[in-house]
């Protein structure tokens, strides 16, 4: 699933100088992701249950049961909420700190390639079959936009640091950007010949970086939509890219064949040269914590969190 | 009570309450038949499958994909393009695409990659090979996106009744790839030629839904 791989994230700077952080987890997880504050993490588990969990204490604060079958997780801005989803088409939004029983509903019949909060209270899930939709969760959920695109469904999706706009990636190979006050669509992009899996924003908001089976990373315009340059293309396909400081973007290359391991390459935008990030391998999730990486792998019960400088 | 109309008791009243205007001379007898014809023409659409990561756009237009030099059994697909009403619908764009013997997509160029016109007659053929299998997908297939003014766009894949991962009994294996969820995707595979140039040919019709 797509969400594995956005688990897998980056930093700005590829040492970890400091000591690990470990948590005994209340099961053996296969995949993790932490919250935007690095105080929370999502695990799956093996037995499909999830749980989250606070980092500082290793104390569970929240869990979903082996039926709901969560395996795609998304913190809300400000890690209020968490948003979960499984590959039945269901759909979860829980309070971290709260009580209350967890909003669930159905979003298709499928399970999603896109999930993550476009504001504190709105939701972009992407079905893998079906159109996406940005849905209000601060009710009962409720669809308050539909992303459109000529077939197929959207891979990725991020909103601009002033909140204002909100870019896509489809499987049809267009890039969209959307003003998020009113929904409309402002530009897109259509010169892309394969399938983008990822799209970020800039650190400045500048611009957004798309990539995907190309194996190239491809600079739009945010306030055109329109290509700006094309960064030198890699054998291997890009699934993931990650707005780093210093107008830097971190990506995910992965063998398309699917025959080699991945691997991280830091790109500086303005240089237009790479250098190799940290290393992926047995990593099973992560986040960017503060502009640094946070990247988690596990061993049975035992969780550790190698924190980047 | 509940009233079971005939085609052609449900015309005549039509008819005779003026609700019934016919463009061309004809006899209500006529009129039943082409409805009855028509209805029994309805197909059902081609079950959807995913896109795949690696669509490419802008295909060249060759139905001649397999070179001499191409490892792997030669195939010979092809299909008719059908409306849902069971109308062919000549000039539909098909898009197919799938990996070399070896299961590898040319994702630089354009190798096993292209883009169809269906003909006159709605139909369209490829000469290709049969793709291999690769670490990500369970089943060797073909990917095909299929668009005809007034239709849904359809992403989907066929399979190979051949594989050795049906072990045979396709109707009974097909979901051992998860993407299959339909054995209706699964087609079999005629051997045709002579044993020294062997060919495996293979019907795929496609029928498109209407657009709502």
């Amino acid at each position: 699933m797509k969400t594995t791989l956005l688990t897998v994230l980056l930093l700005t700077s590829t040492a970890f100088g400091q000591s690990p952080i470990k948590i005994s987890l209340p099961c053996e997880s296969t995949a993790q992701e932490i919250s935007h504050s690095g105080k929370y993490i999502a695990v799956r588990c093996k037995d499909h249950s999830s749980h989250v969990l606070e980092v500082s204490t290793g104390k569970t604060l929240r869990s979903f049961g082996a039926d709901d079958d969560f395996g795609a997780f998304a913190y809300s801005l400000g890690d209020k909420l968490l948003a979960a989803a499984n590959s039945n088409g269901g759909a979860a939004v829980i309070e971290i700190n709260g009580s209350a029983a967890p909003k669930k509903w159905s979003v298709g019949k499928s399970g999603v390639d896109v999930l993550k909060f476009a504001a504190p209270d709105l939701l972009i899930v992407a079905p893998t079959k079906g159109t996406a939709a940005v849905w209000d969760v601060s009710a009962t959920p409720a669809v308050k936009a539909k992303l459109e695109t000529d077939f197929a469904g959207l891979t990725a999706a991020d909103v601009s640091p002033d909140g204002k706009l909100l870019v896509t990636a489809g499987a049809d190979t267009v890039v969209r950007f959307y003003d998020m006050a009113s929904w409309k669509q402002l530009h897109e992009y259509r010169e892309l010949l394969l399938e983008p899996f990822a799209a970020a924003f800039s650190a400045d908001g500048k611009s957004v970086v798309v990539g995907g089976a190309d194996g190239q990373l491809t600079i739009l315009d945010a306030a055109t939509g329109k290509k700006m340059k094309a960064l030198p293309a890699n054998a291997y396909a890009i699934f993931d890219i990650q707005t780093l400081a210093s107008n830097k973007m971190c990506a995910l290359y992965s063998d398309p064949d699917g025959k080699k391991p991945s691997y991280l390459l830091i790109w500086d935008l303005g240089s237009a040269k790479s250098t190799p990030g940290p290393s992926v391998d047995k990593v099973t999730g992560g986040g960017v914590v503060d502009g640094k990486i946070w990247l988690a792998t596990t061993e049975a019960k035992e969780l550790e969190i190698r924190v980047g400088q | 009570m509940h009233v079971q109309w005939t085609r052609r008791s449900l015309l005549e009243r039509c008819a005779a309450f003026g609700a019934l205007t016919l463009a061309i001379p004809t006899t209500l007898s006529k009129v039943a038949e082409a409805w009855d014809s028509s209805e029994a023409k309805k197909m059902s659409p081609t079950p959807p499958c995913e896109l795949g990561p690696f669509y490419k756009r802008l295909a060249p237009a060759s139905a001649q994909l397999r070179t001499a030099k191409d490892v792997g059994m030669p195939l010979v697909l092809s299909g008719i393009v059908y409306s849902e009403s069971g109308e062919i619908l000549p000039g539909a764009k098909v898009e197919i695409w799938q990996t070399d013997h070896f299961g590898h997509y040319d994702n630089s160029g354009y190798r096993f990659r292209t883009t169809l016109q269906a003909d006159q007659k709605a139909g369209y053929s490829i000469d290709s090979v049969i793709p291999g299998h690769y670490p990500q997908r369970v089943c060797q297939h073909v990917h095909y996106l299929v668009t005809a003014l007034g239709h849904k766009p359809l992403a989907t894949q066929m399979y190979f009744g051949t594989d050795p991962v049906f072990e045979g009994d396709p109707a009974k294996n097909f979901s051992r790839d998860p993407l299959i969820t339909t054995i209706e995707l699964v087609r079999p595979v005629m051997i045709k030629g002579d044993p020294k140039q062997m060919i495996a040919a293979v019907s795929f019709d496609i029928v498109l839904e209407r657009l709502s």
